[in-house]
Formats: structure tokens, sequence, C-alpha cells
């Protein structure tokens, strides 16, 4: 047995012994759990499919996903609804979470905004954004910015309403020690305020992103020159459901590894937060 | 001492007839509460009357301990000095004039740590040094020292999590006396620590004051805690308080000889601080007898 230096060696009690493989066995149970689930469900939709239980024409199949993935999504038409979308994501996650953020802090510092202003947030957040959509591209045309338009409007209160909260959270004792130890103004709010905003705004980007997307591929659902929701309402209307699902596949994929961005970046950013 | 005083040290002219550092006149502080909405709908005030008639005087050099249970106004009696509370009557004065926010001159510690988590031990020690205006060299080099001064050398580089409780405590006590400040002001700063952490903790306090002793500028110490035994142990003077309202019952001289740093644990088993701890005891006992008394006489 080695010894590591990092954490005590564990006691060697028969508890201790014991509690080990158990906690293996259940990690392992759980994981095959997963694939078994996920195996016995794609199997089951299979086979409805190919005994006629349901229609292939609206239900698609597993298989027929997979084909068309490979189809699709390497085709240059793909390739450009890729870019497309992810250039309006890109776009409105950005303009969405700094204006967001940035009203969020100064809502959150100002007393006297944020009673002004305050009171308008919910209602305005309270409108489905989807059904603006339409408004949005009555004034904009079919362009990138009638999709970013719907997007940010999502983004920008959702990151509004987590730094406004975020930054009145600051504990009472790290203010109290940073009044008197001096801190005044800008160097309080760069060297208290602001970090220990840090990790509730982290959580609120990484649900905005998610929130980009549906703005932008709902926008080009209701009408667009082009992009993933486009696609979508194309192959659907023509009755190729493989396609569909392969671009929800992917779109899903788009989120998975944006989702192990932030967690890496957060580890990086945040690493006082671990014990 | 002025309020704002840079890196050197303060001008201290003493006096020949030396007039105290702090003094309490008559001191009220009343805290109007919003109270819960009563049975006619109508949501009234209470007023909290969290200090009653405080008189104390506090000469520059002395080890000063404010006993009491919680809710005495122990903590807002530090914060009127380092300028976060001002009195609702009375007055405040501190070293000629009323406290007020910022005073560089001033080392605040709390019972909670109020570390920066997402700052290294050594940048919270540094926290103070950058409002004063140090440069970075400085600043590091002081937090070093004053790391390894509260027995944390090698721990420079740990976040507030990686810490124990104790360890915590030592860095926010190498904070409060990074910036060599002339007035310590300590609201209960063991008193979330394990009795063996705690003793040795107050050891290593006190042996950083008590070296300071001869010198030519010895800090003034005004430290709260609810622990008569601790008061007793550590300091030059011991004032209980009582709660509802807050207000004074004794003000004795503790004569334990100094320097104790070193003899803290046997100090706690002689005759006489068993005696001094036992009188006011009984005094606080007595005093929570007749509540209408108020104040004993100095
Ligand atoms: N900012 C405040 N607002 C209202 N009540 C307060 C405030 N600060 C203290 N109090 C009240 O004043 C009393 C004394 O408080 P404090 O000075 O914290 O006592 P201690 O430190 O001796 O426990 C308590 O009853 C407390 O609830
Ligand atoms: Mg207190």
């Amino acid at each position: 047995m080695t010894i590591s230096t990092m954490r005590p060696a564990p006691a060697a009690t028969p508890a201790g012994n014991i509690a080990r493989p158990r906690a293996w066995q259940s990690r392992t149970f759980i994981n095959a759990a997963r694939v078994l689930i996920c195996v016995a469900f794609l199997a089951l939709w299979e086979i409805a499919s190919r005994q006629g239980w349901v229609e292939e024409t609206l239900f698609g199949r597993p298989s027929g996903v997979w084909t068309s993935m490979l189809e699709y999504l390497p085709s240059e038409r793909s390739l450009e609804s890729l870019r497309a979308t992810g250039a309006a994501v890109g776009v409105s996650f950005v303009i969405g979470s700094i204006s967001g953020t940035l009203a969020g802090l100064i809502l959150g510092l100002s007393p006297t905004l944020n009673s002004i202003f305050g009171p308008f947030l919910a209602p305005i957040n309270s409108v489905p954004r989807i059904a603006l959509a339409p408004l949005f591209i009555a004034w904009f045309g079919l362009t990138m910015t009638a999709k970013v338009v719907l997007a940010v409007s999502i983004v920008f209160f959702i990151l509004t309403e987590n730094a406004r909260s975020a930054v009145r959270s600051v504990d009472a004792d790290l203010m109290t020690m940073a009044r008197v130890v001096g801190l005044k103004r800008a160097s309080l709010l760069l060297k208290v305020v602001l970090p220990s905003a840090v990790p509730t705004m982290f959580a609120g980007l990484r649900l905005t992103f998610v929130y980009a997307l549906l703005g932008v591929v709902a926008s080009e659902m209701v009408a667009a020159t082009g992009g993933l929701g486009q696609d979508i309402v194309l192959y659907s209307s023509s009755y190729q459901i493989n396609t569909v699902f392969a671009i929800l596949v992917e779109l899903m994929a788009v989120a998975i590894v944006m989702n192990w961005l932030f967690n890496a970046a957060e580890r990086r950013l945040l690493v006082w937060q671990v014990s | 001492m002025a309020t704002r005083t840079e890196n050197g040290p303060a001008a201290t002219a003493e006096p020949s007839a030396p007039s105290p550092l702090i003094s309490f006149k008559d001191v009220h502080q009343v805290f109007r509460l919003q109270s819960a909405k009563d049975e006619n709908g109508a949501g009234g005030t209470r007023d909290l009357v969290a200090l009653q008639g405080i008189d104390v005087e506090i000469h520059s050099g002395q080890f000063v301990a404010l006993v009491g249970a919680s809710g005495c106004g122990k903590t807002t009696m530090l914060n009127m000095l380092a300028g976060l509370v001002h009195p609702t009557s009375g007055e405040v004065v501190l070293d000629g004039t009323a406290p007020e926010l910022p005073n560089m001159d001033i080392g605040y510690m709390f019972a909670r740590d109020a570390l920066l988590p997402w700052r290294t031990a050594r940048k919270n020690v540094e926290l103070p040094l950058e409002t004063r205006g140090w440069n970075r060299r400085e600043r590091q080099d002081r937090a070093r020292e004053m790391l390894e001064l509260v027995g944390l050398k090698g721990r420079e580089s740990q976040y507030r999590l990686q810490l124990s409780q104790g360890m915590r405590q030592r860095v926010a006590l190498a904070r409060t006396l990074a910036a060599d400040p002339s007035l310590l002001l300590m609201d209960e700063p063991f008193a979330a620590l394990d009795a063996r952490t705690k003793l040795t903790l107050q050891a290593e306090f006190l042996r950083i004051w008590e070296q300071h002793q001869g010198g030519d500028r010895r800090k003034t110490v005004v430290f709260v805690t609810h622990d008569l035994q601790e008061a007793v142990l550590l300091a030059d003077r011991v004032i209980v308080m009582l709660p509802h309202p807050g207000r004074i019952a004794e003000d004795r001289v503790i004569d334990l000889p100094r320097p104790r740093a070193e003899d803290l644990g046997e100090i706690q088993f002689t005759d006489e601080f068993q005696r001094i701890t036992h009188d006011l005891f009984e005094r606080l006992e007595g005093a929570i007898g007749s509540r209408a008394e108020g104040r004993a006489p100095r």
C-alpha cells in the first residue's frame, strides 16, 4: 500500500474496508443502469418502428437517425446552418451577458436606480419572448439581428436578475471588514463586491448559453434565411424526421461541449472554492 | 495618533497629564426596530436600548476587556470606536475627535474570520496594506513576516477553504496586526475555537502585544469576550457589562503580573487568578440579581 501525502491514510477499520468497494459497486451500478436505459429505449424505438407500431415517417428510427447524421451533418448545408446559428448564439451570448451583467451590477449597487427600474424587470421578463419573434423579424427582416435581438431579450433579463442578487448578497461581515480596512467605491467594488459575485454570475452564464441557443433557434423557426432552426422546420414539414432528430442531437452535442468548457473555465477561475 | 497615519510611526505626543485615548461620555444607543405587524395590521416600531449611560475612559497602551453576555452592546461599542455606528446620544471621543471611518490606525478583528475566500492567506494579510499605499514588495515582505509571526509559515498561498478554523483566525490576526495599528479592536476573536487552539492563540496574541510593551508604541487593546476567564487572563482591566439595557456593572483593574504570555496555562490555576475571577463572577451575579441598581460604582 502506498502512502499518499495528500490525504491521511484511511483507518484500517472493518467499516472503512467495506465502505470503499460498496461505493465503487454502486457507481458502476449506476453507470450500467444509465447505459441500459438508453440502449433499451433506442431498441424499443427501433423495434416499434420496424414492426410498424409507430409510423416511421412521423417518428423516425434510431438506425435512420444514424444514417441521417452521417449524411446531413457533414453536408455543406448543415455546416452553413451551424455557422449561422453558432454566430447568432455567440453574438447574443456576448452582448446579452455583458449588458445584462452590467445592468444587474448597476441596479444592485444603486438603490435609487433599482427602485426606478426594478419594478419593470419582472413584468417585461414575464412576456413570452418567442411571441416577440414575428415583431423582431418585421423590424429587422430576415437577418442575424432579428435572431440576436430575440436571444438577447431572454438572456439580458436572466443575467440582470442574477447579477443584481449576486451583488446584494455579499457577506455582511466581509463588507464591514472591507470598510474598516479602508476600501471605498472602486476598490471596494473591485476587491470585494465583484469577486464575491463571481460564483453566482458564473452559474448564471452557464444557464444563459442554453437560453441564447433557445432564442436563436426559436427565431429561426419562425422565419430566417438559414440556421438550424430553419432546417428543423424544413425537414419536419417534408417528413424527413430522421434528419430532424439528427439536428436535435447536434444541438444537444453543442450544449454539452459548451457545458464542458464552462466547467473547465470555472475550475480554473474559482480554484479557491475547492477545499 | 492621527485619524489617517501613513506607514511611519504616528506622532504620539504624550502630554504630561495624559488625557484618555478613548472616552465614552454618557453614551446611549437606541436601535429602532421594525416590529412585525400587530393585530391591527399596523407595522409598528420598537426601540431597543443597546447601550445606556456608558461612561468609560481608556488610556493609551491599556489592554481592556469588555465582558458580558450576548446582546449587552459590546460589539456596538467597538463599532462606535471604528466609526461604523454613531451614538444616539452622548459622545465618543477617540484621540480628541469623534471616530470616523476609515481610521487607518485601527485594527479590527471579528469572531468570524472575514477572510476574502478568493485571496490566498498572504493576499488577505496584504489587504489593509493596499489601502495604506504600501508598494508590492513591502506588502509581500510584511505579509510573509506577519504570517510567520502567527505561526503560518509555509501556508502563504493557501485559500480560506484550505485552512482550519484556527488557521483562519491566525490569518485574520495577522491581517489585523499587519499595518501596525496602535488601536486594536478585538470582537470575540477566539470564541469560535476549541479550547486548545484558543489557549495557543491567546498566548500568541499576548506575546505579540507584550513584546511591544517596553517599546515606543504600546498598542491599546479593547478586547470583547463573553468569557470572564479569558478577560482576566489577558487584560489589564476588565469591564463587566449587563444586557437589557446594555450597561456597565463593574470596572476593575487586574493586577496579575506581566508578561503573562508564556505562563497562561499556569496562571489559570493560581489562587490570585481564581480569586479575581470568582470575585468578578459574584459581582456579576449580584448585579444581575439587582437589575434596577444599574452600574456599580467604580
Ligand atoms: N444594526 C442594528 N440594528 C438593530 N439592532 C441592533 C443592531 N446592532 C445591534 N443591535 C442590537 O443591539 C443589542 C446589542 O448588540 P451587540 O452590540 O451586537 O451586542 P453584543 O456584541 O454584546 O452581543 C442586541 O440586542 C442587538 O440585537
Ligand atoms: Mg457581539
